[in-house]
């Protein structure tokens, strides 16, 4: 095998390159040449490819609403005259005589898989009827989650970040509906308090003392969410974090570790 | 009150994006309207960024999507997930075109040119799901301090090579350095990436 890069070894380095496309074209050759036939290396592309899509998130943008439409408009345009095309492959295919024997032993075969399929139906019948009332179960929890959840979506939200420096710091995005008068908390990296402690959310007055709000907890995954926050003045400037006993405190009983200025809406 | 969210919380609905390429195979457009509702932000994202016009980003992603339809039995599982592979595709169509406006503006025809419009806020309103707006939320944040935290020479050149689509020897020119220096710089700074986002990616299997 050559091998211009000089070992396995080195091929690996390349699946960075490789996978930002930044490779010259001999040395992508001999990365696919080992590609195909090492696992290894599949899964070190599967893992860069991964994070060139994630890397693609880094900006807010999110296209217009129309853009959608137009996508669905293509494809049903494109459907219509790939129809068109096998229907006339189809009309080319029928002209063509297929053997009556090899009909006849589809046919049978038909009927052996069609008995085959009415026992198995009625099995997964008996089953469907168990899963039946478990999903609707879910889908009422879910619904329910949702309707809490869609708040965030209204036109009038606005997001504040509550953060510190460092990428694997905690932070916590208030999403703050100024039209209702409500806000929804979501965290992430957020380890867990202490024993017998919670978080605490504060909300910042333009002047006075910090107002005590939602008190809170993460999982072990580092992720927490609050929905339905009051926020009894719209003039408030920002939002701070504390961890406070697991009642939470009238006020703060240390300095917030995280804060957000909301700013202008 | 508090509540955990659920890991998997990214999907719009419980079915797989391998799942819906599959159907996407059959022809079925309801497939393919999720798997729009899912990346077309993550999109519209790298062809705005890439190209640097609204206009052509929504034609870009609008040619990715539709690329994806045809093309879907193409898709090769053990090469990635399903979003990485729509990436692709729209990363490439957005270069091409870059690259083709450049021969244009090389040839004196200002045609491909013109200013390129403030980027645009974040509308919630006009994603679908509020678990996806959060999800989006916060991968971008933490993909933004993931390449904010890389030393500057190595941040530098992963955007030049993402972005702009620049060959690992096209940095070294750009940038006056080794070649050398630019794919370990390359190499390093994706490594980094690759431990700060792994907990981030959109196929957790991986």
């Amino acid at each position: 095998m050559s091998e211009p890069t000089g070992g396995p070894g080195r091929v690996l380095d390349l699946a960075p390159g490789y996978a930002l496309g930044a490779l010259t074209p001999e040395e992508a050759r001999a990365f696919e040449h080992e590609l195909a036939r090492s696992p290894e290396l599949q899964r070190e592309l599967a893992e860069y490819r991964e994070v060139c899509a994630l890397l693609a998130t880094a900006s807010g943008v999110i296209p217009p609403p129309a853009l959608k439409t137009r996508l669905m408009d293509r494809v049903r345009e494109d459907k219509a005259v790939s129809l068109t095309q096998r229907r006339a492959e189809a009309r080319e295919r029928r002209r063509g005589i297929l053997p009556r024997l090899v009909v006849g032993a589809v046919l049978a075969a038909a009927v052996i898989l069609a008995v085959g399929y009415r026992q198995q139906a009625a099995r997964l019948r008996a089953s469907l009827r168990g899963a039946d009332s478990t999903l609707a179960e879910r889908t009422s929890r879910l619904a329910a989650r949702e309707a809490e959840l869609n708040a965030i979506l209204e036109p009038a939200v606005q997001l504040v970040t509550l953060t510190t420096a460092g990428t694997a710091s905690p932070v916590v995005q208030v999403f703050w509906d100024r039209k209702n008068n409500v806000a929804l908390l979501h965290s992430f990296q957020l380890k867990p308090a202490s024993a017998g402690r919670a978080y605490q959310l504060w909300l910042l007055p333009r002047q006075g003392d910090p107002i005590a709000s939602a008190v809170f907890n993460t999982g072990a995954d580092g992720r927490g969410l609050v929905s339905g926050i009051p926020i009894p003045d719209p003039r408030i400037t920002g939002f701070a974090l504390t961890e406070e006993p697991a009642s939470g405190s009238p006020r703060p009983s240390s300095a917030p570790f995280l804060v957000g200025l909301a700013g202008t809406p | 009150m508090s509540e955990i969210m659920a890991p998997s919380g990214r999907k719009l609905s419980g079915e797989s994006d391998r799942n819906l390429l599959a159907r996407i195979v059959g022809g079925d457009e309801a497939a393919l309207s999720e798997l729009y509702d899912r990346f077309a932000a993550t999109l519209f994202s790298v062809a705005f960024r890439v190209s640097g016009e609204r206009a052509d980003a929504e034609e870009i992603v609008l040619d990715s999507f539709a690329q994806a339809w045809r093309e879907a039995g193409k898709f090769r599982q053990e090469r990635g997930s399903v979003v990485a592979w729509l990436c692709m595709i729209c990363r490439s169509r957005a270069l091409d075109l870059v690259r083709a406006r450049r021969r244009r503006e090389r040839l004196g025809d200002q045609a491909g040119s013109g200013a390129s419009e403030a980027r645009a806020a974040p509308a919630m309103g006009q994603l679908d799901g509020a678990d996806h707006e959060m999800e989006r939320s916060e991968r971008c944040w933490v993909v933004a301090h993931a390449l904010q935290a890389l030393p500057g020479p190595q941040r530098q050149a992963i955007e030049l090579a993402y972005y702009e689509g620049l060959s690992q020897s096209e940095i070294a020119d750009r940038l006056g350095e080794p070649l050398g220096t630019v794919k370990t710089r390359v190499r390093a700074a994706m490594q980094k990436l690759r431990d700060a986002l792994r907990p981030y990616y959109f196929e957790p299997n991986l």
